[in-house]
């Protein structure tokens, strides 16, 4: 055998193997690669940091644990700025599993910020159901926020909660930001309060979805926009504060290096086979 | 950590991360085990979950236990349905789902039809010829602080108010890059529209060096001693008020034209690109001559894309991959500082 036929017979477990490498290396001994951030980031700090203290912002949990590596994250960089801020925050939640992870944004932000009171800095208001792509739910939301979710995830009636007094519906706050993971999410904040309402919507979401988002932004649909681990560390560049997202980004750059290496190698093969067997023939 | 069960869920997940991992050695128990037990949790959370938050407490408790409210009937209607969805898994009236399907159907479609056109289409179409228009180069400040030519006109005494507003830049606290962003512009009191308008090379929501620069050299006009004297000769009519025209002939900015060429050049493409992959779309006539080139420039511009969609979709999938690492690393980490 030689050398070319080996390459293209590699066992796949190697490639498995180098993977894991570049993965966990990075992450025990990080180099501290900078981390360079984007418009669409940028864009949504400098909206937040226009927000006035007392501000009300609706942080939307529409996401769930499979997609916890990439969106918690940012959740967490976003929730930090808010409270540094002085900004109040509304937890809805389109998908079931989302006030749970709500649960643990505000448990670790109360380790940060010792002070914030449950019912007047934040309210956890739970899972809103719906069909999917989320229209009824944010319609409901919009406009009436009480018959949406009569009880938060405690079962505290709405007008116990000081930090919804004022508050008929999400149209009458400052912005929106979605936490997205799928449907439904951004879509739906964006195709009703955004379009019908006129409300500031601003969205993270994973890597794959990315891209579908993208033509928000460029419409102004979106005031900003955080995309997968990459946009979480970008945020945590902004507001100061490292976290997963940044840990993260050394693994990230040396495994698509790993990955470009390997595209780059199958083709330069795919070539010279093709070249040898002209030669052959 | 906080408690025993923080660290048992630890050590589980760990133990079920290595389980599903090791399926890229080769199939075995573990995997099979780990798989069934994820599929079986999801599954029986969302029935949990729903059955408490839909039917309980949406249907059954508003329409058979209300507490001091009315009971709502019209609950029947939906639960009415909802049986006969179910009835697809009897075979001789399996006819009868047909209309509650139809019924979701129909009113989803007629609430979503509606925000899909206003915001996936005539928003998207108005954003792709949104650049593709050329920016006139003269600068107005009116009275309402607003920027822009607008076939409006400025008066001396807002030109006095746009040079003290010009002496206030750049503002001394610069975003961590070295470019002022949207929020320190509006404390040094540039309104937003006059900040979009400088923001071109390229429009990233912030002002770099060389953006700000071009205040620089209208700043310096303005501290021209015949500053004066060229606006009084540039008042031709003598309204004491400076028209786009007259303006024209300062030629205050003319060192836009640059950036002008080039915010307009993305706005071509995105034209082309938009209208080359819509037209390969098009299967009502032969792709061939000017309409096949088209076609094939279509081609290329969806390629891209579809190699931008994927190079995201190999991020998220190692985003995922490194979060379970770090958990890992977490685990044995504090492993080894309990027993060392």
């Amino acid at each position: 055998m030689n050398l070319l036929q080996i390459l293209q017979n590699i066992d796949r477990r190697i490639i498995y193997v180098l993977m894991f490498l570049s993965v966990i290396v990075p992450l025990v001994k990080p180099l501290g690669l900078p981390i360079q951030t984007t418009a669409p980031a940028e864009n949504f700090y400098d909206y937040i940091e226009t927000l006035k203290p007392g501000d009300k912002v609706a942080l939307s949990f529409d996401y769930d644990p499979a997609s916890r590596p990439e969106v918690h994250p940012m959740a967490l960089a976003l929730a930090y700025h808010c409270f540094r801020k002085k900004l109040k925050i509304i937890a809805p939640s389109l998908w079931p599993v989302g006030p749970s992870l709500a649960a643990e944004i505000f448990h670790d932000m109360k380790k940060e910020f010792p002070h914030l009171k449950y019912g007047v800095d934040f309210v956890n208001l739970g899972y809103i159901s719906g069909p999917t792509q989320g229209v009824s739910q944010v319609e409901s939301l919009c406009t009436d926020l009480k018959d949406a979710r009569p009880v938060d995830v405690h079962g505290t009636p709405y007008d116990e909660l000081p930090i919804l007094k004022g508050v008929k519906g999400l149209k009458d706050i400052r912005l929106v930001i979605s936490l997205s993971a799928g449907d439904p999410g951004i879509p739906g904040w964006v195709q009703i309060a955004n379009a019908r309402y006129g409300v500031k919507i601003g969205g993270g979401a994973t890597a794959v979805q990315a891209p579908q988002f993208y033509p928000y932004i460029q419409s102004g649909q979106l005031i900003g926009f955080l995309g997968g681990l990459r946009g979480a560390a970008e945020y945590e560049t902004l507001v100061g504060r490292k976290g997963t997202g940044m840990a993260g980004m050394d693994a990230q750059s040396f495994a698509h290096i790993l990955i470009i290496l390997l595209i780059v190698m199958a083709n330069v093969l795919f070539f010279l086979e093709k070249q040898q067997a002209k030669w052959k023939g | 950590m906080d408690n025993i069960f923080d660290i048992t869920g630890m050590w589980v997940a760990v133990f079920l991360t290595f389980c599903i991992y090791s399926f890229l050695f080769k199939d075995n128990p573990f995997y099979k085990f780990t798989e069934h037990l994820f599929i079986g949790i999801s599954a029986g959370y969302w029935v949990a979950r729903y059955t408490q938050d839909i039917l309980i407490q949406k249907l059954f408790n508003p329409l058979f236990f209300p507490g001091n409210k009315p009971h709502d009937w019209w609950l029947f209607i939906p639960l009415f349905l909802g049986i006969m969805m179910l009835l697809k898994l009897v075979p001789r009236i399996s006819w009868a789902s047909r209309w509650p399907i139809a019924f979701v159907v129909g009113t989803t479609l007629g609430i979503t039809i509606i925000a899909s056109l206003q915001s996936d289409i005539l928003m998207q179409v108005q954003a792709t010829i949104k650049d593709f228009q050329m920016k006139p180069y003269v600068l107005f400040i009116g009275a309402d602080k607003t920027v822009g030519n607008q076939n409006g006109k400025v008066s001396l005494q807002e030109l006095d108010q746009f040079k003290k507003l010009l002496g206030q830049f750049p503002p001394k606290d610069l975003d961590k890059n070295g470019k002022i962003g949207m929020a320190e512009a509006a404390k040094a009191g540039l309104d937003e529209r006059f900040f979009k308008f400088l923001d071109t090379s390229p429009p990233d929501g912030a002002l770099s060096q060389a953006e700000m620069a071009e205040l620089t050299a209208a700043r310096q006009f303005f501290d021209k001693p015949d500053f004066k004297e060229f606006i009084a000769s540039a008042d031709h009519d003598g309204d004491k008020e400076i028209s786009p025209a007259e303006w024209r002939t300062g030629h205050l900015f003319s060192g836009k034209w640059y950036v002008l060429t080039q915010a307009c050049f993305n706005g071509i493409l995105f034209v082309i690109g938009v209208s080359c992959g819509l037209i390969y779309f098009f299967f009502s006539k032969e792709h061939t001559g000017v309409f096949g080139m088209a076609s094939r420039l279509g081609i290329y511009f969806l390629m891209i894309c579809f190699g931008a969609s994927f190079g995201y979709t190999v991020m998220a999938r190692i985003s995922l991959l490194i979060g379970r690492m770090i958990d890992v690393i977490f685990a044995f980490h504090w492993l080894g500082q309990q027993l060392f």
